[in-house]
C-alpha cells in the first residue's frame, strides 16, 4: 500500500511537470501589411553552407497550422523558383532579393507565383539537463522497465516577414516554449512529453495570419 | 560431419552473411523544371565522360555494411536538363572534336564522391560530397580553362534504420547543389563571358 502510494506520488508529480509548458512571445511590426485576394504567403526554412538549417519539422508545422491565408510551402517555393532559393543560393537580406529581381526571368517567375509575403523561418529545438536513468530487461515472452528520466526541452522561432510587393520586411516575431519532459518506467514505459514544438509553433501561426491580415501598428 | 557441427558451420554462415549487408542504390533525382534563368544565346557541344555516364561508387565500413551506389544514368539526364534550360542550342557528342558553329565545348567530369553516415559523423546526419571539374574547350577544342564545382547535400535524422532512404536524400541534395551552381555560376566565368561578348 505504502509502495502504490509513492508510485501515485511520482506519476502524479511527473503528469505535472510535463503538463508544464512555458512560453514566451515578441512581435515588432515594421511596416503596415494586408493580403489581396489570390496572393499567397511562403514560409521558407533558412538554410546556408555554413550548416545552419533550420528545424524541418517546426517549419512543416508552421505551414500546417498557419490558417486564414493562403500558404505555400517550404519545398514547393523553392521547386518553383529553381534554383534560387537553393540553401547556397538564397538571399540572405532584402538587398540581394532586390538584386536578384532585376533579372527579368526571375521577376517574371515570382510574379507568376503570387506570392506578396515570403516568411523566413529560423527554428530550433533543444533537449537538455537529462537526469535519472532506466534499465530494461527482456526475456523469453517477459520484457519490463524500471526507472524514471527526466530532461527540459525548449523549442524557438524566429520569424522575418518580407513584403515582396513593398521590398521591405513588415516586421517579425520570436517565440520560444520550454518544458519539462519524463520517462516512467513502472513495468512498462510510460512517455510524458511537453509538447514545446507544438505550442511553439502555434503561437507563431495563429499571431502570423494576424499579423499579415491586419493592417496598421500593434 | 556431426549434425550438431553442422548447425554450428551454417549459424557461422548466417552471421558472417549478416555482417557483410550490400545496399545498392539506384538514383532517380528530380530537379524542377527552370522557369527563372534566361538561358544564353550560345551554341554549346556537350561532352559526356565516363564520369558523368557510368559513374559507380563502392565503398564498405567497418561496421560490415557494402554500399553500390550508382550514380552515372541519372546525373547524366540531370545535366542534359540544365544544360538545356542555359543555353539556346545544346549539341550532345560523343568526343571533343569540333562542330560546325559551336562557340564552346563543355566537358563535365565528376572527380570525386564522398559520402558519411551517422555512424562516421557521430551527428544525426547522412552527408554527400561532389566535386566536379567543368572543362571549358574553345571552338576548335583548345582547353581554356577547367572550372572547378564542389556540391554538398545533407539530411538531418535520427531514423538509421532506413539508411539507404537518407542517404539517397542527401545524394539528391548534393546533386541538386551541383545544377543550381552550374545554371548560376556557370555564365559568370570568364570564358563564358568572353564567348557572349563575340
Amino acid at each position: 500500500m505504502k509502495n502504490q502510494g509513492a508510485l501515485l506520488q511520482v506519476i502524479g508529480l511527473t503528469a505535472l511537470l510535463s503538463g508544464c509548458v512555458s512560453t514566451s512571445f515578441e512581435q515588432i511590426r515594421e511596416a503596415e501589411t494586408g493580403i489581396e485576394a489570390g496572393e499567397r504567403v511562403a514560409i521558407i526554412g533558412r538554410q546556408n553552407q555554413l550548416g545552419y538549417e533550420a528545424d524541418a519539422s517546426m517549419v512543416r508545422c508552421l505551414s500546417h497550422q498557419t490558417s486564414k491565408i493562403s500558404v505555400v510551402n517550404d519545398s514547393t517555393f523553392s521547386d518553383w523558383m529553381f534554383p534560387w532559393f537553393e540553401p547556397r543560393l538564397a538571399p540572405a537580406n532584402l538587398e540581394e532579393l532586390k538584386t536578384l529581381l532585376k533579372r527579368p526571368a526571375f521577376a517574371a517567375r515570382l510574379a507568376k507565383t503570387k506570392v506578396r509575403y515570403l516568411v523566413w523561418v529560423e527554428s530550433v529545438a533543444n533537449t537538455e539537463d537529462r537526469k535519472g536513468s532506466m534499465s530494461c530487461s527482456v526475456g523469453i515472452g517477459v520484457g519490463f522497465c524500471l526507472g524514471f528520466m527526466m530532461w527540459e526541452n525548449d523549442a524557438a522561432y524566429e520569424v522575418f516577414i518580407w513584403d515582396l510587393e513593398a521590398l521591405t520586411q513588415a516586421g517579425r516575431m520570436r517565440s520560444n516554449a520550454s518544458g519539462s519532459s519524463a520517462i516512467l518506467g513502472a513495468l512498462v514505459p510510460i512517455p510524458l512529453i511537453a509538447p514545446v514544438e507544438r505550442q511553439s509553433c502555434n503561437l507563431v501561426a495563429k499571431n502570423l495570419s494576424k499579423f499579415i491580415l491586419e493592417e496598421g501598428n500593434n | 560431419m556431426q549434425p550438431s557441427m553442422l548447425r554450428a558451420l551454417f549459424g557461422c554462415l548466417l552471421i558472417w552473411l549478416a555482417g557483410c549487408q550490400q545496399t545498392t542504390l539506384t538514383l532517380q533525382t528530380r530537379v524542377p523544371e527552370v522557369r527563372s534563368i534566361e538561358s544564353l544565346p550560345l551554341s554549346v557541344a556537350l561532352v559526356y565522360d565516363e564520369s558523368i555516364k557510368n559513374y559507380t561508387h563502392e565503398e564498405s565500413f567497418p561496421e560490415g555494411r557494402n554500399w553500390l551506389i550508382r550514380v552515372g544514368n541519372n546525373q547524366e539526364r540531370l545535366m542534359t536538363e540544365t544544360f538545356t534550360a542555359l543555353f539556346d542550342r545544346l549539341l550532345i557528342l560523343d568526343n571533343a572534336e569540333s562542330a560546325d558553329g559551336i562557340d564552346l565545348t563543355i566537358i563535365p567530369k565528376l572527380k570525386d564522391f564522398q559520402f558519411a553516415t551517422p555512424l562516421q559523423t557521430g551527428r544525426d546526419q547522412f552527408e554527400t560530397w561532389l566535386q566536379y571539374s567543368i572543362e571549358l574547350l574553345d571552338a576548335e577544342g583548345s582547353l581554356l580553362n577547367e572550372w572547378p564545382l564542389s556540391a554538398y547535400g545533407s539530411v538531418t535524422t535520427t531514423d538509421t534504420g532506413r539508411a539507404d532512404r537518407f542517404l539517397g536524400l542527401a545524394i539528391n541534395r548534393a546533386l541538386r547543389d551541383a545544377m543550381a551552381q552550374l545554371l548560376v555560376d556557370l555564365p559568370n566565368q570568364p570564358e563564358i563571358k568572353k564567348s557572349l561578348i563575340r
